[in-house]
C-alpha cells in the first residue's frame, strides 16, 4: 500500500471515530472537539484527493469559522457538561487533541507536496484554475473586500465595548 | 479500495449524522449532526470530481459552494438557539414548542 494511501485510510479512520464522539459525546464541548477532528481529518483526505483548495476552504471556514462559532455559543449559553464524570479538563479532552493533532500533522504531509495530488482520469483538480474560473479578473477586490471586513469587524468590536457616553 | 473505503466514510458521516439529529435533545449537538451530514455529502461530491461525471473545476466549485451554504446555516441557526435563549430562557429543542403557530 502506498504511503499515500495508508495517511488517506487513517485520516478517514479518525473522521469514522471523531463523529462518533459528536454524536453520542454527553459533553457538548467535547462533541464540538470531535467535530474539529472530523472537519480536519476530511481536509487530509481532500488533500490528499488534489482537491488542495477544497482542503483550505474547509480548514478556514469549517475549523476556523464553523466550530468557533459553536464554542462561541456554548459560552454564551454556558453550556455545562452533562455527566462526564468530574474527570480533569485535560484528560477529558485528551482523545479529540490526539485526533486533530494527527491531523494537523496529516495536513501538513499533505501540504508539504509528499501527498502528489492524484489525476484520477487524467484531470488535476488545479486550485488556481479553480480559483480563476471562480472569481475572474475580481481577485484583487475580493481580497481588499476581505481587509475591510477584518477591519470592519475589529471596529465594531471595539464599538461595542466602549460604554455608553464615552 | 481507497476509494471505496472513502465511499463508506462518506455514507458513514451521514448515517452518524443522522442519528445525532434524532438521538440528541441539545440544539448545540443537533446542530453539530448536520455538520456531519452536510460533510457526508460534501466527501460524495468530491469522490465524483472524475472526467465524465463533475468537472475537475467545478466540482470543487460546488463544494465551496456547499462549504459556505453550510456556515450560513450555522449562523443563521446559531442566532435563533440565541433567540430562544433570551426569550425563554433555555436553549432546549423541547422548550421550542413554543414556536408552534
Amino acid at each position: 500500500m502506498a504511503l499515500k494511501d495508508a495517511v488517506t485510510l487513517l485520516a478517514a479512520a479518525a473522521a469514522a471515530a471523531s463523529a462518533l464522539a459528536v454524536a453520542f459525546s454527553r459533553d457538548v464541548m467535547r462533541a464540538a472537539l470531535g467535530l474539529l477532528g472530523v472537519v480536519l481529518s476530511l481536509a487530509v483526505v481532500y488533500a490528499s484527493l488534489g482537491g488542495i483548495l477544497v482542503a483550505g476552504a474547509q480548514i478556514v471556514v469549517y475549523a476556523g469559522g464553523v466550530v468557533v462559532l459553536f464554542m462561541f455559543a456554548m459560552m454564551v449559553l454556558e453550556y455545562r457538561r452533562e455527566g462526564s464524570g468530574g474527570r480533569p479538563a485535560g484528560r477529558r479532552f485528551r482523545p479529540s487533541a490526539l485526533v486533530a493533532g494527527l491531523a494537523i500533522f496529516g495536513l501538513l504531509f499533505s501540504f508539504a507536496g509528499l501527498l502528489e495530488a492524484p489525476v484520477r482520469g487524467g484531470e488535476a483538480m488545479a486550485w488556481r484554475t479553480t480559483v480563476a474560473s471562480l472569481f475572474g479578473p475580481w481577485i484583487p477586490l475580493l481580497v481588499l473586500a476581505g481587509y475591510l471586513l477584518f477591519v470592519s469587524l475589529v471596529a465594531v468590536t471595539v464599538l461595542a465595548r466602549r460604554e455608553p457616553g464615552k | 479500495m481507497t476509494f471505496l473505503a472513502l465511499q463508506i466514510l462518506a455514507f458513514w458521516l451521514l448515517a452518524v449524522g443522522v442519528l445525532a439529529v434524532v438521538i440528541r435533545r441539545s440544539p448545540l449537538a443537533v446542530f453539530m449532526g448536520i455538520e456531519l451530514m452536510l460533510n457526508g455529502a460534501i466527501l460524495l461530491v468530491m469522490l465524483g470530481v472524475r472526467p465524465g461525471v463533475v468537472n475537475a473545476v467545478d466540482g470543487p466549485a460546488a463544494v465551496l459552494l456547499l462549504v459556505a451554504l453550510a456556515a450560513a446555516e450555522v449562523a443563521v441557526g446559531l442566532a435563533v438557539m440565541m433567540a430562544m435563549f433570551r426569550h425563554g430562557g433555555s436553549a432546549d429543542l423541547n422548550d421550542a414548542r413554543d414556536l408552534r403557530g
